[in-house]
Formats: C-alpha cells, structure tokens, sequence
C-alpha cells in the first residue's frame, strides 16, 4: 500500500534551529512523529473528524493570542474583581514580570490578587508546578479558595507522596521547611512560588528566610500587609529575597536610604526603587465599597443586686491590689474579676471559685470570697443579658454576639437556648475544621453565634450584618479584628454595631476613652494598618489603663486619670500622623 | 472565548462525538446519558470503572443536566452552569485533547464522477509560543501535498467542506506519496520558521534587555557582598554566605532562575495531526 512507502521515514532529529541576525531559538515538538508513524503501521486507532476538529477548536479557543492583555477574568466567568485587584494583577504580569510583593493593606483582597495571577499564568502555559506556603491555619482556606473562585486544581499536602503527584500544593511554611519535605521542596523547580504572611520572611538569619531563598523559582509573589513592621531592614530582606541587589547590600542600603531604623531619607528614590516590586493598595485610596458602619452604644441601669455585686467585686479588688505580701491573688486575676463582673454573673462566680481553691485553708480571704459569692447569687435579673435577647429578637436576623469570658458565652447560649434561638459557639480553641463547621452551622441552621475571640485570620462571616459586644476588651486592636470579620470588602450591607454597657462602670469609661473619645471607629477604618503596625501601642494601652485602675482609690479618681491618659493620647496621635507622612511605603 | 450558545453547540458536537444519548435538548441546556467513554473523562469515577472493568458487569453511565442559559430552560430544570473556564468544560477540552490527536480520512467521491486518484495529505495543527516572562500563541493549520510538497495554510478551513469517511471508499485510487512524513514535517518547520522570521520580535529583544539588567544588577550584588570584608555583621549573620564558594553558588542559581524566568524561545507544538485523501 502506499501508506507503506511513507513508512520509509527517519525520525527527524530534535531540532533547535538558530534564526538570524538576532535568532531567537525555536524548538519543535517532535516526540508526537514517532507515535503518529506508529498509527499508520497498525492502521489506527484513528480519531473520527468530529472528535479531530473539536480538538483543534479547543486549542483555538484556549490559545492566548496577546503578550499583555489579561486573559484570566475570560476563564472566571463568575468572578468580579475590584479594579484595583486586576490593576495589580496587570502590574505583575506585565511591568514586574512575575515576581512581586503583594502589600495591600488587611481586606483589600491579596489572595485575589494573587489568585487572579497564578491563574494568568496557568491559562497561559507559563505556570504548570507552583507551591503555596502559608500559616497552618490558612492551608485549607488557601486550597479552597483557589479551587472555588479561580478552578485551580490545588491540593493541601497532607502525605509525601504527594510532592510528586501533584503540581499545585498548599502547605504549612512550618511543614515543607521541615526535612524530608525540605529536601523534596528544594530539588524541584517551581514555575510559581506563593508566600503568604511574608513578614516573617524578615529576618536573614531565620531557617525560613534561608529556606525560601534556596527554593528554585521562576515567578514569586510574596505577600504581607505590614512589609515594614520594625525597622527599615526588614524590608530590605524581603526584597532582596525576591530580587537580589534591587536595593544594593545591606550595606550600601542602610548607608544610603537610612537615617534610622524606622526613618528613610533619599525617599524619592527609594519610593522609585520599591515601585518596580511592590504594590500596595490602600483603603484610603481606592474607592472600595465598603459598607457603613452603624455603631450603637447601649447604657443600661444596674439592677441593684447588679449594682451590689459590682461595688462589692470593685471594692474587694482595689482593697487587694493595693495590698503588699504574697497572700494575696495576683494582679492578673484581679483584674480579670473586675472586668468580669461588667460581663455576667457567671463569669465572676467562676473566677471566685478558682481564687478559692488556690488561697490556702486558713485564709482570711476565703471568707470573703464566700461571702462575694453569696452577693452574687442574689442576682436574679440580668440586665445585659436581657438586653441582648430583646436586641436579638428585634433584628430578627443573623447576630454574632463576642464576649471576653467563656463562662458567659456558656450563660448567653443557655439564655438563648431557654427562648428557643438557636446558637452556636466559637472559640480561639477550636481547631480549623471545627470553626469552620461552626461557620457552616451559623450561617445555615442558627440565628446566633457566641464567640470568644474574633475567629483569627481568615474567618469571613459576611453573610451577618449584627455585631453585638457584649464586653468590651480594653485593647482596641481586638474590637477592630472582631468587627472586621463582617465589616470587610465584600459585605453589601451596612454593618450594625451594638455596644452594651453598664452606666457607672468602670467599662462605661472604658468605652468613652477607646471608642468614643479617640474616635476610634471612625478613624481605623482609613487607616486599619496603621493601626495594625501599632498593635504594640495598643497593647500598651490596656497596661496603662490596667494600672490606672490599680493606683486609683476610688471611681472619681480613675475617671480623672482616664480623662488625663486621653489627653497624653491626642498628642501621640498627631505625631503619628506625622510618622506616617515620612513612611516610604507607598 | 466562546459564546453561551456557541458553548451550548459545542458541548452538544463533544456528546455526540462521543456517543453519548442526548435526552434533552433545549435552547438553554442539555440532558444527557453519557457514553462509556464521556462518563470516564467527566465523571471521575476511576474506581467504579476499575471495578467495571474487572467483574465484566454491564456499565452504568450517569446522566447530567448542563445549563448554558437560565432563562431558556423550563422551569425546574436543575443541572450545572457551564461557561467558558467551568471546570467542566476544562474536562471536555482535556477529553476531546485526547480522543482527538490522530486521525486518517478519505473524501468520499461525488457519485458521478469518475474518481480520480486521491491525493495524500499530511494535515498539522500547531501551536507556535513565543515564551519569554510573557507568551503569546499562534495556531496554525497547515497543510502539506505528499505528492509536490506544496503547503496550504487554513487547512482545517479546506477540509471543513469536504465529505470525510474513516473508511477508504469503494474504487479509491491513492496516488502515490513523493515524501516521507519527516520530510512533510520538515516542510512545515520550514514554513513556520519563515514565518516567525517575519514575525516582529520586538517582544524578544526587550525580554533580552530585561534579562541582561537583571543578571547585571545580581552580578553587582554578589561582587559586592564577596568583596565585603570578613566579619562584617551583614555578612557573618548570613549562614549561606560562610564562604565564597556558597556566594558562588547562590549567585550562580540566580543567574539560572532570570534565564529560566526570561530568555526568548519559540516551542511549537503539535495539537493534533492527520492523514487526508483528497480529490483536487
């Protein structure tokens, strides 16, 4: 047959053919001759001509005919990203040839942004083998989000097989850092590497930093919203790490663009420098949508049970701190008695039980403490929370209800229970996949979920619009990370915000220096960050107001101080700003 | 980029490519019960198949509802949303990629007409990537007479009018090949070299400009931080940099990672390929 006589072939050699004058190397597939030869020796199998063409348009409508235009938003068709997302998302392909640090302020959506990239590059060939590291607790959401939003086949590392099996892994910066996983890291060639909560990376001398300067990588996203926490030479690491000598040695660095450790001088240029690595976006700057903000502050009259308990609890607790010698509870659990008894009755009784048990049996204070005990059980109404269930059932909607004390979580969830709403609780202990099957419960079987602690990174409840703060911690930070979980990009409703708080309290003035007096509310949210980078500050804030309390004799006193402590503030505040104007981030 | 209905059309060629029964077709959906070979690649069910495969009981293929267009299917229809970039759709290409590479066709002569010997074609569809940091594709549809060499681009366009079978037609005459398949296949690396000779490369040399400041700006640094004084705190607190050697080293596992990330290539690629008879 003349079939046959074509047969009479020489595979042709791999062939690597030079262009001239400025040739640019072309490789020709050519392994797919061998196996076409051998179809026409066994005479098929053949493709039908339906099945042929279907191909060839596959390959026509998948093939990408631009260097520059982003192609990825074709292929996710369900996805609306902000402008600023896909301007980032540009910026990298196209002026930062892939390697960038991610610095967008917290909730404008870095994972987006980098979600948006790798699928660029997959949809363009460019990408096949990319690595994910991230804290422990995001693994699970990282996988899900790039599978759900952006159809990206990525895997969590679970078993090391899996280095191999897989092209796409998310796994722990702890895990792949640890030997064998470190070796098996190190020996491939990633086309992408992701690295998030990236300032970690700051410090050359860590295992980690050195671990991911050895990983071979052809595109590097890293990304942090506080690339510059401490000190100027932190950022000069990260960069380095993705783009060596981009700011020159350490050396030349600090010579040049350091007057301090946090001061940058020949700003301009440095601005300049960071431009070609870094993006940050900013909240102030981008005309996001975010919602409105509803902040309510809810007074409530003490019953005088209440009222009784509360006076006894404050006098029991300034009489004991000011008290020298060893017998005596520590400072901490006074405390924490005292900020007690402005949340429940429970709260308080279980503090008083353990201060119990600890004092020795011969104790005087036992006494006392049994009698404080009897106080509190003449609290029959509870103010607070009868409040909260009348809010609860006036919203008639989702409600997340956060206090500082596991015993009243309990106590609210038994309220709630006895009045038929259902709820569930959140703790910081709780494992990821425990929170996230409480998220799944709240948002699909019950009105209210009782948290303790904020959720932690990456917990989004933006289906709920009410906040309830049942107790307010005294560092502002914590308010701030418990109203971002539904207070974020993407939430379409205004959020409403409840504050309760007891008149003539040591919270109500709490409450009126943090959140009303600074105006925290208002101004965190053009400048979450700065705030973020000053989580030290306001851990400050609750030692000084701790030992404020402590030294005053009595309610006038502290409020007086308080008042003080406020003033020394606006101070501060205003040298900040002028900190911020000298940042050389952009 | 496909249209919704463009989608719709093709999903509906891929199920009957397949063999695959299609229950319902509407404007906006299809119903179908999917053939041995679409339930493999769509299902992802391997154990069941293994299973099937091994007790030689009698398979079961699932039936799927696909929605190209809520508001022209009839109410209560339920069923998933494909759209360009679905994963679904991504198994159907991934599928058809398969089952389409190969294929050896004959035109089938008109009735009347005495036949004349059919002409063999060698048909190739091809990717051309021009790769930096960036790419870009190109497809090509060429086609190359066995018989004088002569190429004809838009091959796919010329077959498309054709009436094709899989089996060689009663009377058939072949007329003889005058090439081997390499000596075609070299005919059309010959083709799509003149053609990306005429292609501007502008893109090529500025990934080259790109590249040679990068390893410019990496060779600085690595001068810079080996010529550093011993006991220099930035460099005795950076284990990696121990000695010269390490320097070297890393230096040189950079200067790989810029080449890799932007040196100028082409690869071209083969998507399918084809054996065609056919009448002048």
């Amino acid at each position: 047959m003349v079939i046959h006589e074509m047969l009479a072939t020489q595979p042709t050699e791999p062939s690597n053919i030079n262009l001239s004058p400025e040739p640019v190397p072309i490789r020709f597939d050519d392994q797919w001759l061998l196996t076409f030869q051998e179809r026409v020796q066994a005479d098929g199998p053949w493709s039908s001509w339906d099945m042929f063409q279907l191909a060839y348009e596959a390959a026509c409508h998948t093939a990408v005919r631009t260097f520059d235009q982003l192609q990825c938003l074709i292929h996710l068709p369900h996805l609306t990203p902000f402008p600023h997302q896909l301007e980032t998302a540009k910026k990298v392909l196209n002026d930062m040839c892939g390697r960038a640090i991610l610095a967008d302020e917290v909730g404008l959506g870095k994972t987006i942004e980098a979600g948006l990239i790798l699928k660029e590059y997959l949809v363009r060939g460019l990408v096949k083998k990319a690595l994910i590291l991230v804290p422990a607790s995001l693994v699970l959401q990282w996988t899900r989000e790039l599978n759900q939003k952006f159809h990206i086949p990525a895997v969590a590392y679970k078993k090391p097989y899996m280095w191999d099996a897989y092209d796409i892994l998310v796994a722990s910066m702890d895990t792949a850092k640890r030997a064998p996983n470190s070796d098996k890291v190190l020996s491939t060639a990633f086309d992408m590497l992701i690295v998030d909560e990236a300032h970690k990376l700051k410090n050359p001398r860590t295992k980690t930093y050195q671990f991911v300067r050895q990983i071979n990588k052809k595109y590097c996203l890293l990304l942090t919203a506080t690339p510059l926490q401490n000190d100027l030479k932190e950022l000069f690491h990260l960069i380095t790490l993705l783009k060596p000598g981009q700011l020159g040695t350490p050396g030349g660095f600090a010579a040049h663009f350091m007057a301090g450790d946090r001061l940058p001088k020949n700003e301009l240029e440095l601005k300049e420098k960071l431009s070609h690595v870094m993006i940050r976006n900013r909240r102030s700057e981008e005309t996001l949508p975010f919602p409105d903000r509803k902040v309510e502050s809810i007074f409530l009259d003490l019953s005088p049970e209440e009222r009784t308990l509360y006076e006894e609890v404050t006098r029991f607790v300034r009489e004991q701190a000011s008290m020298e010698g060893s017998g005596r509870p520590s400072i901490f659990s006074l405390i924490t008695l005292q900020r007690e008894v402005c949340s429940s009755r429970d709260a308080v009784f279980v503090t008083l039980v353990n201060l119990f048990k600890k004092l020795s049996e011969d104790s005087p204070l036992r006494a006392e403490i049994f009698r404080l005990v009897d106080v509190a059980k003449q609290v029959k109404r509870h103010t607070k929370a009868q409040k909260a269930m009348e809010l609860i059932e006036t919203i008639n909607d989702k409600v997340i209800i956060f206090t500082e004390y596991r015993a009243t979580q309990e106590f609210l969830m038994r309220m709630l229970a006895e009045r038929g709403i259902r709820s569930v609780p959140f703790r910081g202990g709780f494992n990821r996949g425990k929170k996230d099957w409480m998220k799944d419960l709240f948002q699909n079987r019950a009105q209210v979920l009782v948290a303790t602690e904020a959720g932690g990174e990456g917990i989004n409840l933006q289906f709920c619009h009410h906040v309830i703060n049942y107790d307010l911690p005294w560092n502002p930070m914590r308010l701030e990370q418990r109203i971002g979980r539904v207070h974020r990009l993407g939430q379409e409703h205004p959020v409403h915000i409840y504050n309760l708080t007891t008149k003539g309290t040591i919270e109500a003035h709490i409450l009126q220096l943090l959140y009303e007096k600074i105006n925290l509310f208002e101004t965190v949210i053009g400048r979450l960050d700065d705030i973020l980078e000053r989580h030290q500050w306001a851990k400050t804030i609750e030692k000084q107001v701790t030992e404020l309390f402590i030294r005053s004799r009595d309610e006038l006193s502290f409020a007086e101080q308080l008042r003080h402590f406020g003033k020394s503030f606006n101070v501060t505040d205003a040298e900040r700003s002028m900190k911020r104007k000298r940042r050389p981030s952009q | 980029m496909m249209e919704q209905e463009q989608l719709r059309q093709y999903v509906f060629r891929y199920f009957q490519a397949t063999g695959s029964h299609v229950l319902e077709a509407g404007p906006g959906h299809l119903r179908v019960k999917l053939s041995e070979t679409a339930d493999k690649d769509l299902t992802n069910r391997p154990l069941y198949w293994a299973f099937v495969e091994r007790s030689g009981m009698p398979p079961q293929t699932m039936t799927m509802t696909l929605i190209f267009d809520r508001n022209q299917t009839p109410d209560g229809t339920e069923g998933e949303e494909v759209r360009f970039g679905s994963p679904r759709l991504l198994q159907i290409f991934s599928s058809v990629a398969r089952h389409g590479r190969w294929t050896r066709l004959y035109e089938e002569p008109e009735q009347t007409h005495c036949p004349a010997a059919a002409v063999p074609w060698l048909g190739l569809n091809c990717n051309v990537q021009y790769i930096c940091d960036r790419k870009r594709d190109e497809i090509h549809a060429l086609g190359v007479n066995l018989v004088t060499g002569a190429v004809e681009e838009n091959f796919m366009e010329r077959l498309k009018s054709r009436p094709l079978t899989p089996r060689l037609p009663p009377r058939m005459h072949v007329a003889p090949a005058a090439l081997t398949l390499a000596e075609a296949v070299h005919i059309v690396q010959n083709r799509i070299m003149e053609h990306v000779r005429t292609q501007d490369d502008s893109w090529a040399r500025a990934a080259r400009v790109r590249m040679a400041e990068e390893m410019e700006r990496i060779r600085q640094f690595y001068e810079n931080m080996k010529s550093m004084p011993m006991g220099r705190p930035e460099k005795a607190s950076d284990p990696a940099a121990a000695d010269d050697d390490a320097w070297q080293a890393t230096y040189e596992k950079q200067l790989a990672e810029i080449k890799w990330q932007y040196e100028p290539r082409i690869q071209v690629d083969i998507i399918n390929a084809g054996l065609f008879f056919l009448h002048t």
